[in-house]
């Protein structure tokens, strides 16, 4: 057991065995073989020629073992006669490891020992193939991966929204591709945020963007995993749903609207806002491009917010026409302002309990080319949605302010209440256009009363607080209109800064008032003056009315009993 | 001229003194081609050699070290200089340094390797000097084996400190200036138009069972049978762990006991020189690779000084029975250790005795380089001998 052959072995076995690549396990082979055998020389040959030596340079090595042939010696330069002796390394024969010693040649146990290192050699040899190849194959995939990665990235993010996560409007209409393609009916969502604005506006961009980040991850979480959610710009989403129809689409979209509605918890505070949806479906019996697909959801969607917030409509082939009417409608709004289309008409504000004009409200009216007469219902949503609501609505302050001016050298206690559409309440210039109005025509902030309704103010009370709060500095009247048709909440209604409340029409409609009717009126105007408010009730049209009325204590009452619109030059109760 | 060879050396305490003695004996008025300067670590070295390099010529070559010890003939000090020379017909020499070498052993070996092919002489020697406090030398030899190959020997020994193991220096330069430089190699060629004959021996034997090195990491051995190395040392030796509370008193205890690693022509020898407290390793001057079987080796003065016999005689041998005109000496450190005063005054008369009044010198090393047969030339605790024709 004691015999150093066994014993260098180990060694070399250790010293072969941890080199790290081939070269180096080579070197340390042929160095450690010819030390261990105290042979002058070592080599490692591949294909029979000298690959690298120790002791004697590799081409005299070579020139030496082609001459001596088959020979068991060799003859060099300035050595002694060496004994050569090899063994065979590697499985299918990757080399010789090779000795060379003077003096006696290698006895049966030293040439076994080279055998033997011979095959630790070849073993660790396989060994770093194998690693390295395995290294190199990892180093591949991972570059690989790696590549890949970052090619989904750069993708991603063209065709991800940075903000919500969700597929743009370049990936949705893809996905869509597909769907039509195959042919399975698909129906798409367009979803439009009611009152987003009011809060982006109200609440800063940052709050609107965590906003619209909280609306992705509600309307992913309606979604089956086939569904696609995408965000196609501003307030606006789209939905895929895959293999559904429209009838079961609906109660998909009103799911959506539900959960929209929910409060979100923005930066502290509960925003609420809502949702309308426009629905289209592709179907075989009615196929359709994806991108007249997604339009079709789009004009549906319009509908859905013509209808009032928080509805779902479904497409149908004559909204088209619709469509098309409302870019025309743009366009004509357009002319109109450009060439004095609109002018005002004026509904007198008649005091209750002495039948006097305490004031007038002003109407706009558009005399269309086309000779019809449109009333504001028919144009001012169209003139909200496009923003040329704040050029109509400067148009009749300054206007209203002109004739006002005119009356009031006659009737010096004279108002006029003026119409305020929510975008101008919004804009942070109306205040000043206000005043300057005001300076303009020497009129004192007391003669001129704003309207809001309802709705404008509840969309976003704390705005609206701010926004009243700075049109009130001027010394301006304020008015609810249409009171009692939406829902204030009465702690706002407390807070607003508002001078006047106008009662619906709504309230006394039926001609003849029931005690539940009166009762309801009565409560309001009690209401009213409990928070010193002035009451005004609308739609009077009948005497009964007028006495029901004065009898509630209301202080101003208007419509058609009392006064219709008219064009100022015809107001007789006023002219006179 | 005729071939000469010369050793001197002084004892003196002033080193400009000692440096004048010990070269005026060597040269004896003679121009010598290769003057090797050995002195103990404390002398102000550049005086010594202006003394030195002013005897000699403008062509001689002045290489030398730092010691743990010096011979010339006839006598061995601890403390003193030693000059040894060779001049005259059929011989040269050239010389190259490498500095910065412990990072980059077996490059510095080749680089110093590459003076041998400048000379043209019937027979070759590459002489090694190196820093003894490199670790792991071998691979010096190894890389100056790669260059020089089996055709021409290699023989020296590495510098020396008298045993503190701090810092070693080698000189390097001729008659205009000598360099004094640590961490370096130097590479001697010698050619001659006579016979160089190499002897190698050490006189020790193993002593109790085997071990197997089971971890090891260049000189620092971690574990003996899976046993802490330094636990293993002490048991086998009888020592307490308070031995290691001094560390010159371990080294002493310890050096009479070097590890033997099985080799064709006997032990391949290892000094311990310190003990790890802190992870129980031993540390060896050079490498003991993973998987060696070793043994804890011992000696007695006659076995060393048989040693000093046989290593004179090998080298006469080598000769091919031509008279040799001197002979230089690397003896090592640990053999001058075991062997004390009475020891080495055994081990001079032995060499004396072989060399019949032949000129002889050298010094004791931290480490002997030979390589005559097969490829190692790495050596410990063992004499390095080369005679000169």
């Amino acid at each position: 057991m004691n015999h150093w052959s066994t014993h260098q072995l180990t060694e070399f076995f250790a010293a072969v065995g941890s080199s790290r690549d081939e070269r180096s396990a080579t070197m340390v082979a042929m160095e450690r073989a010819s030390e261990v055998l105290e042979a002058e020389v070592g080599a490692v040959l591949i294909d029979g020629r000298v690959e690298v030596a120790w002791g004697m340079p590799g081409d005299d090595l070579d020139a030496a073992l082609s001459a001596a042939a088959e020979a068991a010696t060799i003859d060099v330069a300035g050595l002694d006669e060496l004994h050569v002796a090899s063994a065979r390394f590697g499985a299918e024969h990757r080399g010789d490891l090779l000795v060379a010693r003077a003096g006696e040649p290698l006895s049966p146990e030293e040439r076994q020992l080279l055998q033997a290192m011979a095959q630790t050699l070849g073993l660790a040899l396989d060994n770093i193939t194998l690693l390295s190849a395995e290294r190199r194959l990892r180093e591949e995939r991972e570059r690989e991966a790696a590549e890949r990665l970052a090619l989904l990235e750069s993708l991603r993010e063209a065709r991800h929204d940075s903000l919500t996560g969700l597929p743009t409007r370049v990936l949705f209409l893809e996905k869509l591709e597909e769907k039509v393609r195959l042919g399975t009916p698909t129906t798409v969502l367009f979803i439009d945020l009611d009152r987003f604005k009011a809060v982006n506006d109200s609440l800063g961009h940052r709050a609107g963007d965590e906003l619209l980040a909280a609306v992705a991850g509600r309307i992913r979480h309606c979604l089956r995993p086939d569904d696609v959610g995408a965000r196609l710009g501003g307030d606006e989403f789209a939905v895929l749903l895959d293999d559904t129809t429209t009838d079961d689409a609906v109660p998909i979209a009103e799911r959506l609207i539900d959960a929209v509605r929910r409060p979100f918890p923005i930066f502290g505070r509960d925003v609420f806002i809502g949702a309308s949806i426009g629905v289209a479906t592709h179907s075989a019996a009615a196929p359709a491009d994806p991108g007249d697909l997604l339009g079709n959801a789009d004009v549906a969607m319009y509908r859905a917010k013509k209808e009032g917030p928080g509805k779902v409509v479904v497409f149908a082939q004559q909204m088209h026409a619709e469509a098309l009417t409302r870019l025309t409608l743009t366009s004509d709004l357009q002319h109109a302002l450009k060439h004095g289309e609109f002018h005002l008409q004026y509904q007198p504000l008649v005091r209750l309990a002495d039948g006097a004009t305490a004031g007038v409200e002003a109407l706009v009216r558009w005399r269309h080319p086309d000779g019809r007469y449109l009333a504001p219902a028919d144009f001012v949503p169209m003139a909200e949605e496009n923003g040329l609501i704040m050029e109509i609505g400067r148009w009749v302050l300054r206007s209203a302010g002109a004739q006002l001016a005119r009356w009031r050298r006659s009737r010096p206690g004279l108002r006029v209440n003026l119409n305020v559409a929510a975008r101008q309440l919004t804009d942070p210039s109306f205040a000043g256009d206000v005043r300057r109005m005001l300076a303009e025509f020497r009129l004192p902030p007391t003669a001129l009363t704003l309207e809001l309704t309802e709705s404008v103010l509840m969309s976003d009370p704390a705005a609206a607080i701010a926004r009243l709060t700075d049109l009130k500095a001027l010394g301006v009247g304020l008015a609810v209109d249409d009171f009692g048709t939406g829902y204030s909440s009465l702690s706002y209604l407390q807070r607003l800064p508002v001078d006047e409340l106008k009662i619906d029409r709504a309230f006394i409609a039926h001609g003849y008032l029931t005690a539940g009717d009166l009762a309801v009126l009565r409560a309001m105007v009690d209401l009213a003056r409990a928070l010193r408010l002035r009451t005004v009730i609308e739609g009077i049209e009948t005497e009964a009315q007028l006495v029901a009325m004065r009898r509630l204590g209301c202080d101003l009452g208007q419509g058609f009993h009392l006064g219709r619109p008219a064009d100022p030059e015809v107001l007789t109760p006023v002219a006179a | 001229m005729i071939r000469w060879f010369g050793a001197g050396q002084s004892a003196l305490s002033d080193p400009a003194a000692a440096g004048a003695a010990a070269a005026e004996a060597a040269f004896a008025g003679r121009e010598p081609v290769l003057a090797l300067v050995f002195c103990s670590v404390g002398y102000h070295v550049p005086a010594m050699l202006d003394e030195v390099r002013s005897r000699v010529g403008p062509a001689t070559v002045i290489v030398g070290c730092t010691t743990s010890g010096q011979m010339a003939t006839g006598e061995a000090a601890g403390y003193g200089v030693a000059v040894v020379a060779l001049g005259g017909e059929g011989f040269s020499a050239r010389a190259r340094v490498a500095r910065e070498v412990t990072p980059r052993l077996r490059a510095a070996g080749a680089e110093i390797a590459g003076c041998l092919a400048g000379i043209d002489r019937p027979h070759r020697a590459l002489l090694v000097i190196c820093d003894g406090l490199t670790g792991n030398q071998h691979e010096l030899v190894r890389g100056a084996f790669s260059v020089v190959g089996a055709a021409a020997p290699l023989v020296g020994g590495c510098a020396g400190d008298d045993l503190t193991y701090d810092r070693t220096y080698q000189f390097h330069g001729g008659r205009d200036g000598v360099e004094i430089m640590t961490d370096a190699g130097i590479g001697i060629a010698l050619g001659s138009d006579a016979p160089l004959g190499i002897g190698i021996a050490h006189g020790w034997r193993k002593q109790g069972a085997a071990m197997v090195v089971t971890s090891s990491r260049d000189g620092r051995v971690f574990e003996l049978d899976g046993e802490p190395a330094l636990d293993v040392l002490l048991r086998r030796l009888g020592l307490d762990e308070s031995v290691l509370d001094d560390e010159e008193t371990f080294r002493e205890r310890v050096f009479l006991h070097p590890l033997g690693m099985s080799r064709r022509t006997g032990e391949d020898i290892r000094v311990i020189h310190g003990g790890d407290r802190a992870d129980r390793s031993l540390l060896c001057l050079a490498d003991v690779p993973q998987g060696a079987l070793t043994w804890l080796m011992e000696t007695d003065h006659d076995a060393l000084v048989d040693g000093a016999r046989d290593s004179a005689a090998q080298a006469l041998d080598g000769l091919g029975g031509q008279s040799a005109i001197g002979l230089l000496a690397f003896d090592c450190v640990g053999r001058r250790t075991v062997l004390g005063d009475d020891g080495l005054r055994q081990e001079m008369a032995a060499i004396g005795k072989e060399l019949g009044g032949v000129p002889y010198g050298g010094f004791y090393t931290n480490g002997e380089i030979a390589r005559v047969r097969g490829a190692l030339g790495m050596h410990h605790f063992t004499l390095v001998t080369l005679a000169l024709a």
